[in-house]
C-alpha cells in the first residue's frame, strides 16, 4: 500500500514522464500498468500467505 | 444509426434480464443455496465503483487530460492493497455492531448520536445527487448518440426536449422501479440483498466485456495493435501530449488520488457492497487483489480508445461518448449497441446500489428517528411496522433518484461527466477525517465530529456546488466572480485570496483542512460522554477486545414484549428465525414466557439495529423495556454518587475521630479541673485545720488566764509561754503559706549568687544544731573532696536543707535517732542526700509527700503527727525546681528514708577541703 502510494504520487510519477517507447508503448503507460500488475500479484501472494498463517493459527 | 425502437427494446430486455437474475439470486438465497456468497461475486459487486463515469467519462478524461483518468482507479487500488489496515477493521466493527450504512457507522462511533447520523445522511444524499445526475445524463446522451448518429452530421445533436420525452426521465423511472423492486422487497435483519448483489455482479461482467470488446476492436481492427496506435498518436502534437503527465499537474494529481481513496471508503454505495453486503471476511482478502485486477482490466483500453477517437472523429464530437461513437463511425452498429448496453449496466448498477444504500440511510437515520420523536403518532405502539418501513424506503428511493434527475435537468447537463463526479467525491470526502480519526483515535468526540462535518460540508457547498449551479445559470454569477458582499476574499473559487489552485483542489484544501482542524481542536476541548468513550474504545480496539453489549439493561422487559417488537419490524417468520438462532429451545408455540435477561435485550437491540439503525433501535427497545434502560451514563452517574457518598462518610469518620479526640481531651481537662477543685477544697480544709490547732490552744489558754485570775503565777507563765509558742507557730505557718504562694505565683525575689553547696550545707547544719541536740540525733556528714559551683539563691537553698534536716530529725527513730548527710559532686551538678533511720515513707507516698499539707503519716504505732506546717517539702520542691534541679525521696523498706536533692552546676577548679565534721550530741 505504501509502495503504491509512493510510486504513484508526484514527484516519482513525474520521473517516468519521458519520451520514448518500450516494445512500441509509451514509457509512462507501461510504467503504470506493469507496476499495477506487479502490485496486484504481490498482494495476491501476501494475502494467501496471511490466510495460511491464519489457518495454521486456528489449527 | 440505430432505430430508437431497437435501442429501447434492447434496454428493456437487458433490464428484464437483470430483474430475472436478481429474482433468481433472491430465490437461491432463500432456499439456502446462495451462489452469491463467494469471493468472485463479492469482488464483482465492489466493481459497482466503475459507473458510467468510468465507462464513458474515463475516455473523455483521457482525451482531455491524458493519463490523469488513472488516479480515480489508483486510489482505490491503494486502499484495497492495504485492506489489512483499514477495510478489515471497518468490516470487523460493522459486523460486530450490525452497521447498516455509513451514517450508522459514524453515528455508532460517536456515541450512537442521532444528530450525527442525520447530518451524515443529509450530506450523503446531497453529495450523491450530482453523481446520480451523471448516470442519468450518461444514459440519456448515449441513447441520443446511438439513435441520432449519421455520417453526414457536421455538428453535435443539440436537442432541448420536454421532461417527458427526455430519455433521462424514463431512465430515472426505470431505475427507481428496479431499486424499489429489489432493494426494498422486505426488511431483513441483516440487510443483505442477495438478488441485488447478483444483478450487480452480472452488470460488472457486462460492462467489462463491452469495454474490452470496444478496446480490442479499436486496437486490433482499426489499428495494427497498440504499438501502431501509440506511434500514430505520437506524431500528432495534441495527442502526443496525452502520453505525458500534464504540465504542473502535481497538485491536481495528488488531489484526485486522495479523493478517490476517500471515495472508495465513504461512498454510501461502496460502503453498502464492501461492508454491509459482505458475508465473509475472507472474501475481502480475495477482493484485495481481484478488485484492483478488475480496475486494471477496465482501464487498459481507455487511453487507446480516447486516442483513436481523437484521431478519427470530427473535432466537435463529445469525447465522453467515444466508446459508442467510434464503433458507429466505423459502421459497427452491433458493437456500438454492446457498448451502449455496457454503459447502461454501469449506470444502472450505480443508481440501484446508491439508492438502496441511501434509502436505508434516509429511512433508518432520518425518517424513523424523526417519526419516533413525534409522540402523537404513537409509533412505538403500532402492531406491524414492516409496511411502514418499506414505504419509507421506497419513497426515499423515488426522492433520491428524482433529485438526481432535477440536478441533471438543471445544472449537470453542461459539464463533463468526470467533473460532475468529482463534485460528489469531494462532498463524500468530508467523512474521511472523522472516519479515520474515529477508527484510530479515541479522543475524537461527537461535538468535534459534528462541527467538523458541518464546516467541511459548508465549505464544499460554497466553493464547489455554488459555482456549479452558477455555471448553469441558476444563480447570479457575480457572487462567484466578486465574492459574497463583493469582497474578493470571499470569492468561492479563491477563498481568502488562495488563487494558485484549480477550483477542485482549492475547495478540497479549504474544506478538508478546516474540517480536520475543527475535528481535532474541538475534540481536544470537549469531554465525551460515557457512551462515546465506550464506543470509541470498541471501535479503536476492535481487534483487541470482544463484546458487543455496550449497554447494560435493567432486566425488566418481558420476553414477549421483545419478541413482539422484533415481529413488528422484521415480520413474523424472520423474528421467529432470529430468536430461534438466539435460543435453540424456542419452538413455534413459544411466545416469550417470563422476563427477558440482559443478553436477550441486547440481542434484540442488535437485531433491530440491523434493520432500523442503532440510534432508532435504542429508542425502540427502551420503549418496550418501560424506560428501564440503564445507560452507561446512568451507571457511571450511580458510581459517581456512590463514590461521593463514600467520600462523605470517610470525611465524617475523620470528623468524628477528631471529635472523639477533642472530647477525650475535654474529659481529661475536666478530670484535672475536678481534681484541682478537690485539691483546692482539701487544701482549704487543711489550711483551716492547720490554723485552728494553734488558734484553739491560744484561745483555750487565754480563756483560762482570763477566767482564773488566781492562777498560780508559775502556771500562768507556762500558759503564756504556750500562747507565745503557738502564736509563733501560727505566724510561721502563715509565713510559709505566703512564701509558697509567692513561689507558686513566681513572685518571690531570687538573688542568685555563686555558692559552694558545702558551705550552704554547713550553715544549714549549724542552724538545726539546736534541734538535733535537743533530740539527741547523731549526725554524720560526708562530703566528696571536690565540689561544684552552684548558681542559686543562697538563702532559699539553705531553707531547703534546713527543712530536709529538720524533717529527718523529726522522723528518725525516736529511740536512737541518726541522720546522715552526704554531699557528692557529680558530673554536671551536686547531689545532696539526707538519710534518717525512721520508719521511712510508704512507696505510694513517695511522690505525694511533696504536695502541700500531705505529711507522710502512716505510722505503724499511730502516734500523733509531728508538728509542722506541712508546707516544707512543697516549698523545697518549688525552690529546687526553680534551680533546674530535682528533689526526690527513696525509701527502701526498713531502712528509713533518703531525700536527695540534685542541683546542676559547674565543676570547681579549686578543691576546697571539706570540713571533717561529725556532729554529735
Amino acid at each position: 500500500m505504501l509502495v503504491a502510494l509512493f510510486i504513484w504520487l508526484p514527484p516519482i510519477v513525474g520521473m517516468f514522464s519521458l519520451d520514448g517507447t518500450i516494445l512500441g508503448l509509451p514509457i509512462l503507460f507501461v510504467y503504470f500498468f506493469v507496476g499495477w500488475a506487479i502490485l496486484i500479484a504481490l498482494c495476491a501472494v501476501l494475502t494467501s500467505a496471511l490466510r495460511n498463517a491464519a489457518q495454521t493459527e486456528r489449527k | 444509426m440505430l432505430s430508437s425502437e431497437l435501442v429501447i427494446l434492447v434496454s428493456l430486455i437487458y433490464v428484464g434480464l437483470l430483474y430475472a437474475i436478481a429474482w433468481w439470486g433472491d430465490k437461491r438465497a432463500r432456499d439456502g443455496h446462495s451462489w452469491v456468497r463467494n469471493p468472485t461475486v463479492y469482488t464483482l459487486s465492489i466493481a459497482v465503483y466503475c459507473t458510467s463515469w468510468t465507462f464513458y467519462g474515463a475516455v473523455g478524461t483521457a482525451a482531455r487530460n491524458g493519463l490523469e483518468y488513472l488516479t480515480i482507479y489508483l486510489g482505490p487500488t491503494v486502499i484495497f492493497l492495504g485492506w489489512w489496515f483499514l477495510l478489515r477493521k471497518m468490516l470487523r466493527i460493522s459486523k460486530a455492531h450490525r452497521i447498516t450504512s455509513i451514517a450508522d457507522f459514524i453515528s455508532s462511533r460517536y456515541g450512537k448520536s442521532t444528530q450525527l447520523s442525520v447530518l451524515v445522511t443529509l450530506i450523503a444524499v446531497i453529495g450523491t445527487t450530482p453523481y446520480i445526475a451523471l448516470q442519468l445524463k450518461a444514459i440519456a446522451t448515449s441513447y441520443t448518440v446511438l439513435t441520432a448518429w449519421d455520417h453526414g452530421m457536421i455538428e453535435p445533436v443539440r436537442e432541448t426536449v420536454s421532461v417527458f420525452s427526455d430519455s433521462g426521465f424514463w431512465a430515472a423511472v426505470g431505475l427507481t422501479l428496479f431499486g424499489i423492486l429489489f432493494g426494498t422487497r422486505f426488511i431483513d435483519a441483516d440487510e443483505h440483498h442477495e438478488g441485488m448483489v447478483a444483478a450487480i455482479a452480472f452488470e460488472s461482467l457486462v460492462k467489462l466485456f463491452a469495454l474490452l470488446a470496444v478496446g480490442f476492436f479499436v486496437s486490433f481492427v482499426m489499428y495494427d495493435g497498440l504499438g501502431d496506435l501509440f506511434a500514430q498518436s505520437a506524431e500528432n502534437a495534441d495527442t502526443a501530449k496525452l502520453l505525458m503527465l500534464p504540465e504542473n499537474g502535481s497538485s491536481r494529481w495528488l488531489t484526485l488520488m486522495m479523493l478517490s481513496m476517500a471515495a472508495i471508503l465513504c461512498l454510501p454505495r461502496q460502503f453498502q457492497v464492501i461492508i454491509v453486503e459482505n458475508v465473509d471476511e475472507r472474501h475481502l482478502a480475495t477482493a484485495s487483489w481481484a478488485f484492483p485486477l478488475y480496475l486494471l482490466a477496465m482501464n487498459l483500453f481507455v487511453l487507446p480508445i480516447a486516442l483513436a477517437g481523437l484521431g478519427a472523429l470530427p473535432v466537435w464530437s463529445d469525447p465522453d461518448f467515444f466508446v459508442i461513437s467510434v464503433p458507429l463511425f466505423e459502421d459497427q452498429s452491433l458493437l456500438a449497441l454492446l457498448a451502449y448496453v455496457g454503459g447502461l449496466s454501469a449506470s444502472t448498477s450505480m443508481v440501484i446500489v446508491a439508492t438502496i444504500a441511501l434509502s436505508t440511510m434516509v429511512c433508518n437515520d432520518l425518517i424513523v428517528p424523526a417519526l419516533l420523536r413525534i409522540r402523537p403518532l404513537r409509533l412505538t405502539e403500532r402492531d406491524d411496522l414492516t409496511g411502514l418501513l418499506i414505504f419509507i424506503r421506497r419513497a426515499s428511493i423515488v426522492v433520491v433518484v428524482f433529485m438526481g434527475f432535477a440536478y441533471y435537468r438543471s445544472a449537470g447537463a453542461s459539464d463533463a461527466l468526470a467533473e460532475i463526479g468529482l463534485i460528489s467525491f469531494a462532498a463524500i470526502a468530508q467523512f474521511i477525517p472523522i472516519m479515520i480519526g474515529g477508527l484510530y483515535w479515541k479522543g475524537g468526540t461527537r461535538t468535534g465530529a459534528q462541527v467538523a462535518l458541518t464546516i467541511g460540508f459548508a465549505v464544499w457547498g460554497y466553493t464547489l456546488l455554488l459555482p456549479s449551479l452558477a455555471d448553469s445559470g441558476w444563480m447570479d454569477p457575480s457572487l462567484i466572480l466578486n465574492g459574497a458582499f463583493g469582497h474578493p476574499w470571499l470569492r468561492p473559487e479563491s477563498l481568502f485570496g488562495l488563487t494558485d489552485f484549480a477550483p477542485l483542489t482549492h475547495a478540497l484544501i479549504w474544506s478538508i483542512s478546516l474540517n480536520t482542524a475543527a475535528y481535532v481542536l474541538i475534540s481536544l476541548f470537549t469531554v465525551p460522554s460515557a457512551l462515546e468513550r465506550i464506543q470509541a474504545t470498541l471501535f479503536v480496539d476492535a481487534f483487541s477486545r470482544k463484546g458487543q453489549d455496550t449497554v447494560i439493561w435493567r432486566s425488566s422487559a418481558s420476553a414477549n414484549d421483545l419478541y413482539e417488537l422484533v415481529e413488528r419490524f422484521l415480520g413474523r417468520d424472520r423474528a421467529y428465525q432470529s430468536f430461534r438462532q438466539f435460543d435453540r429451545s424456542i419452538d413455534p408455540s413459544w411466545r416469550g414466557k417470563g422476563e427477558a435477561d440482559a443478553d436477550m435485550i441486547a440481542f434484540t437491540e442488535r437485531l433491530l439495529a440491523g434493520s432500523i439503525g442503532a440510534a432508532s433501535a435504542r429508542v425502540m427497545v427502551s420503549s418496550v423495556a418501560k424506560g428501564e434502560m440503564v445507560s452507561l451514563d446512568e451507571v457511571l452517574e450511580i458510581l459517581e454518587e456512590t463514590s461521593h457518598v463514600i467520600e462523605y462518610s470517610q470525611r465524617l469518620e475523620t470528623k468524628s475521630r477528631e471529635l472523639e479526640k477533642t472530647a477525650a481531651e475535654l474529659r481529661a481537662a475536666n478530670e484535672r479541673l475536678k481534681e484541682l477543685d478537690r485539691l483546692k477544697d482539701e487544701f482549704l480544709t487543711m489550711v483551716s485545720h492547720e490554723f485552728r490547732t494553734p488558734l484553739t490552744s491560744i484561745r483555750s489558754f487565754s480563756e483560762i488566764l482570763v477566767d482564773s485570775p488566781n492562777l498560780d503565777p508559775k502556771q500562768a507563765d507556762h500558759f503564756l509561754e504556750i500562747i507565745v509558742r503557738e502564736s509563733e507557730r501560727l505566724t510561721r505557718l502563715i509565713d510559709d503559706h505566703l512564701d509558697l504562694a509567692r513561689l507558686e505565683a513566681g513572685h518571690s525575689d531570687w538573688r542568685a549568687v555563686e555558692v559552694d553547696p558545702r558551705t550552704v550545707l554547713d550553715e544549714s547544719i549549724d542552724a538545726v544544731k539546736g534541734l538535733f541536740d535537743s533530740k539527741g540525733v547523731v549526725l554524720t556528714t560526708e562530703y566528696s573532696r571536690n565540689s561544684v559551683l552552684l548558681h542559686v539563691d543562697r538563702d532559699r537553698l539553705t531553707q531547703v536543707f534546713i527543712n530536709l534536716l529538720s524533717n529527718a530529725a523529726k522522723f528518725s527513730d525516736p529511740d536512737h535517732p541518726e541522720v546522715s548527710v552526704r554531699g557528692e559532686a557529680m558530673d554536671g551538678g551536686y547531689l545532696v542526700s539526707i538519710t534518717d533511720n525512721g520508719n521511712g515513707v510508704a512507696p505510694n507516698e513517695l511522690e505525694i509527700i511533696f504536695d502541700k499539707f500531705s505529711r507522710g503519716g502512716k505510722y505503724a504505732d499511730d502516734k500523733p503527727k509531728p508538728s509542722g506546717s506541712g508546707l516544707g517539702l512543697a516549698i523545697a520542691k518549688h525552690v529546687v525546681e526553680h534551680c533546674q534541679g530535682k528533689i526526690w525521696a527513696e525509701s527502701p523498706a526498713g531502712q528509713g528514708a533518703t531525700f536527695r536533692v540534685f542541683i546542676p552546676g559547674e565543676m570547681m577548679e579549686t578543691i576546697v577541703p571539706a570540713r571533717p565534721d561529725t556532729l554529735a550530741k
